[in-house]
């Protein structure tokens, strides 16, 4: 039986796009960034970490500069009168937390109805991609802002920015999480000036969580030569599916990228985060945070200049459909 | 116990590297007698306690970049396949 098909000239309308974001079913299939304030008394929870008999104000001052949020870590400096441990490494949480305030709700987030039986607050890997990010000022790490060659321009300070997991509703103000319960990607100032050096060990990207740490070299805009093709943005992504075997686990991916450069390399590390020791997808309470703080014992000061914070929870459909809520 | 990688910029460096770490001692951190230490190209990796691991990340030389610290690693039986099949094949 003769088969005839449409013929090639017929016309076909595609939709018009709407504004805006929002991957709900009447909107776009994407979604876009949201923006969190630099204000870090805006919706922020700071938290000192481990580091017994110091107040915090005395090693860390954390404000809103302008257009940047600025971060000084003091270490040995003049406001300290005791060695400065600020290693976020390994079972060592010291630095500064800045935690949201309040935890995500994938699916509020997306404007979808949360399915029965999958009571906040879990989150569900398999439909929604979770990514963080942050873009520095040019220069993103150095020595502190009384002197920024102290500390070898910064040397070893470590920006963290990922998530904190909590068993329980922190009502607002989240506590500083504990030992494994916080994933995160991570930039490191590792050595040379950052406004002048050519070296590609300036600054390493990659991963911070409790169980382990892992950072490759990347290019900084800040650098000569790179300043329209170097990275200025760390990048934290969370999501894919959840396999049951042999572990509870899911994948995750962080490090440095380009905001200008969009198809330019992009230097990760990746993790594959598991039951055994920081599985945060049933019933726990997921907060989006920054880590201040460094990578070993030898730093003791330096300045971290944040232009902006955003986020960006991307729903993708899986075995049911979304329902808008 | 926990996981340090090493890299290091030749194949000669992280032999040197792996016979120093093998005397029981690196960059002044000791290793004691439980450490393990194993190298091919010019990677190096310790197998250690996590205090010792921690003390080794303070005093890393210039010249030495540290790849990876796992502080939990996953024994053999909730390692995913990928990581049997790199364990299996390291016993060959």
């Amino acid at each position: 039986m003769a088969r005839t098909s449409p013929a090639t000239t017929s016309t076909r309308t595609f939709p018009t796009r709407d504004a805006g974001g929002g991957g709900t079913p009447a909107g776009n299939k994407w979604t876009d960034w949201t923006v969190l304030p630099n204000d870090p008394t805006d919706g922020w929870t700071r938290r000192n970490g481990v580091y017994p008999g110091t107040p915090d104000a005395q090693y860390c001052d954390l404000a809103e500069d302008g257009d940047f949020l600025v971060v000084d870590l003091h270490g040995n400096g003049s406001k300290t009168t005791t060695s400065t441990e600020l290693r976020m490494t390994g079972n060592t949480k010291k630095g500064v937390f800045l935690i949201r305030d309040q935890p995500i709700d994938v699916w509020a987030a997306s404007g979808l109805a949360r399915p029965t039986g999958h009571d906040f607050p879990r989150t569900h890997p398999e439909g929604f991609l979770i990514k963080l990010a942050v873009e520095f000022d040019t220069v993103a790490i150095s020595g502190p802002a009384s002197s920024p060659s102290d500390n070898g321009y910064g040397n070893v300070i470590q920006v963290d920015a990922g998530i904190c997991v909590y068993d329980a509703d922190q009502s607002g103000s989240p506590a500083i999480p504990a030992n494994n319960r916080n994933l995160a990607g991570s930039l490191m100032k590792v050595t040379g000036n950052p406004a002048t050096g050519g070296s590609s060990r300036v600054y390493k990207a990659g991963y911070n969580n409790y169980t382990g740490v892992s950072h490759v070299n990347t290019i900084w805009k800040s650098q000569s030569g790179y300043e329209t093709t170097g990275n200025d943005t760390l990048v934290w992504h969370c999501g894919l599916q959840l396999p049951k075997r042999p572990a509870l686990s899911n994948y995750l991916m962080s490090g440095a990228i380009s905001s200008v450069n969009p198809f330019g390399d992009a230097m990760m590390a990746s993790y594959t985060q598991s039951s055994s020791s920081d599985a945060f997808l049933d019933s726990k309470y997921l907060h989006f945070y920054l880590g201040f703080g460094a990578f070993n014992n030898a730093a003791t000061a330096g300045q971290v200049r944040i232009k902006s914070i955003r986020y960006l929870i991307q729903p993708l459909v899986g075995r049911i459909p979304f329902v808008a809520a | 116990m926990s996981l340090i990688l090493f890299e290091t910029s030749s194949s000669s460096t992280a032999e040197s590297l792996a016979a120093d770490a093998n005397t029981g001692s690196l960059w002044g951190v000791s290793l004691g007698t439980t450490t393990e230490v194993s190298q091919y190209s010019n990677f190096v990796l310790l197998e250690l306690t996590q205090t010792r691991a921690l003390s080794l990340t303070n005093v890393i030389p210039e010249g030495v970049d540290m790849s990876l610290m796992d502080m939990d690693p996953p024994s053999f039986t909730s390692a995913d396949m990928n990581g049997k099949v790199w364990y299996l094949r390291g016993m060959s």
